[in-house]
Order: C-alpha cells, then structure tokens, then sequence
C-alpha cells in the first residue's frame, strides 16, 4: 500500500466513512506499521475534535411554523399559477377566434386585385359617375365594380379579372379575362 | 401516505437542523424561518425529483444550499463573516476556539463538505448530492480539510484531556 492510498483511507477512517469489512483489514495493516497508527491516532483526534466544536443540536421548530404554512402558501402558489395559465389559454382561445374569423370571412369571398391605375382621362371620366360620389366615398368593391363593366373604346369589354386567395397558406391564382 | 405526509415527516426530521443551519449564517439568521419555508416550498414543487434522490434528507439540505445562496446574494455579496456552528460557549475552551479558528481558515467549499459530513452525518454519497458534484470531489475536499486541520492545530491541543 503506498502512502497517498494509506493516508486516504486513514482520512475515510477518521470520518467513519469506511465499510466495516475495509475498516478491519486496515486495523490489521495499523497493527503491524507504529507508524501509520500514529499518523491514524492524530488524525482520529483531530477529526473528534472537529467534530466536538460543530456539534450542535437542530434548532427545535418554533410552534408558529407549523408545516400547515408552507403547505398553505404551496395552495395559494399554486392557486395562482392555475389562474395564470387559465388567462393565457383563454387568450389563446380569443386570438385563434378571432383570426380564424378573420379568415373564414377574407376567404368567403375572392379576394380582388387591385386594378391598375387609370390614366388621367380615365380619372377623369370616372370622376363624373364615380360610384357613391353622391355621398362623397367609394369603395374598392364599387370601384372595381364600374371598371370591370366599363367598355373599352374599341367596343370590346375591359379586362375582368380578380386574384383568387382562399387562404394565406395556398397560392393565390387568378380568375377571369387576362 | 401521500406526497403531503411524505414531506411533512421530513419537515419534522429535517426542520430543525435546517433550521439550524441557516441561523449559523450571520446573514441569514434574521430570516431563517423564511428561509426554511421557502426551501420546503420549492421541495414540493419539485416532488418528482425529490423522490427519486439517493437521499431525501441530502436533497433538501441541497435546496436550503441554493436558497441560502440565493438569499446571501440579494443581501450583500461578499459580506457574509465565517461562523463555525457549534455548541454555545458557556466557559471558553482553548481546543475548541483553536478548532474553530482553523475550520474558519479553511477553503469556503472543504469547509463546507467537513460541516455536511461532521455536522449532519451524512454520508459521501449525500454530501454530493447536497453539493451536486461527484463523490471523489467530495472524498477529495473532505481529506484536504482533515489534512489541513492536522497540520494547523498544534499537536498539544489534539491531546490534551
């Protein structure tokens, strides 16, 4: 046995931490080598000692801590973080509501691609009989309406069309005369 | 008996002692009943893991460590003086003050693990669980301490009485 391994096991010996069947071999070592005894005497002592000066007992539980307390305010944590995570899922709730609504009402109908902008006589013939001119406002629905019934000087109808959008996760495509 | 009986029996046995282990901070000392419900709140919310630990003792004497830590770092970092527990000085005992200075003198973490192990009896293996590092280190800081308090105290005062 060299002596880094003896003065480990001196050291587990002095803390009590040896098995009982290590302990006995390692007595019988102490008894042939005076000294490794010596070495495990001092550190027996040293080790009692230790522990004579930090012996001390538990401070007992003062009756106002009951375990009652703790236990009531685990309750009321928990009482709280339930809360908490109703109020998120409700908010989850009402933004799935709402963004679902918001789709099945955009998807409902086809969505209508912005016409190019007229040109400046066209803008100027539609200022006449732009639609709810009356009231002052348009719409993009109205408007989009008058162009799409609007002939063509030459007689043919102008180019119908409208950008076909079911939903933000497919391609849109597009319906009508191009 | 449910988790509730379960932690209200290591709540009796464990109590006092980490009761007495946060009054022992000087720091701490004011609020060890704060302290010690606080480690017993954060032990029921980690029930799982409290069950399956090597001892149940040794994990909320960890939880204590890390609430303790905690407090002492909202308190003032690095102000905290080393008190050694140890039983109430009714006549000053030369051994026992030289003891205590040279377990003051030691490395916060070998002091630490000599305390554990002296103090709470526990064994190696709950020692690394309290402090989550490996046994050897344990065994390691644990034979520096005993090494170092050997070579600091006086020969004489190992064998007096």
């Amino acid at each position: 046995m060299n002596t880094e391994t003896l003065e480990a096991l001196l050291a587990d010996r002095a803390l009590g931490a040896l098995t009982p069947e290590v302990a006995e071999l390692l007595d019988a070592h102490l008894a042939r080598d005076p000294e490794a005894a010596q070495q495990a005497a001092a550190l027996d002592a040293t080790v009692r000692l230790a522990r004579e000066t930090v012996a001390c007992a538990g401070s007992p539980l003062p009756a106002s801590l009951p375990a009652a307390r703790w236990r009531e305010q685990a309750a009321v944590q928990r009482g709280h973080a339930r809360a908490w995570e109703l109020s998120r899922l409700a908010a989850a709730v009402l933004l799935g509501l709402s963004l679902g609504w918001t789709v099945r009402t955009d998807g409902s109908r086809p969505r209508e691609a912005k016409s190019p902008a007229p040109s400046e006589a066209v803008r100027g013939s539609l200022a006449a009989d732009r639609p709810g001119s009356a009231h002052g406002f348009w719409t993009l629905a109205s408007f989009t309406e008058s162009q799409q019934t609007r002939p063509n000087p030459d007689g043919r109808p102008m180019a119908g069309y409208h950008l076909h959008w079911e939903s933000p996760v497919k391609m849109p495509h597009v319906e009508g005369n191009l | 008996m449910d988790d509730h009986d379960s932690l209200e029996h290591l709540y009796r046995e464990a109590g006092p002692a980490l009761l007495a282990y946060f009054r022992h901070q000087p720091s701490l000392a004011g609020a060890a009943e704060d302290l010690l419900q606080d480690t017993f709140l954060r032990a029921l919310r980690q029930r799982g893991r409290l069950e399956k630990a090597v001892s149940r003792r040794a994990y909320v004497f960890g939880i204590a460590r890390h609430v303790g830590l905690d407090a002492l770092r909202r308190v003032k970092p690095g102000s905290d003086p080393v008190d050694v527990p140890g039983v109430p000085e009714t006549q000053p005992d030369e051994r026992l003050e030289a003891m205590r200075a040279a377990i003051a003198a030691l490395p916060p973490l070998h002091r630490e693990a000599l305390l554990l192990r002296l103090q709470q009896d526990f064994s190696y293996d709950e020692i690394a669980e309290v402090l989550q590092v490996p046994v050897g280190t344990v065994r390691s800081r644990l034979h520096h301490a005993v090494r170092q308090l050997r070579q600091t105290l006086n020969p004489s005062v190992l064998h007096e009485h």
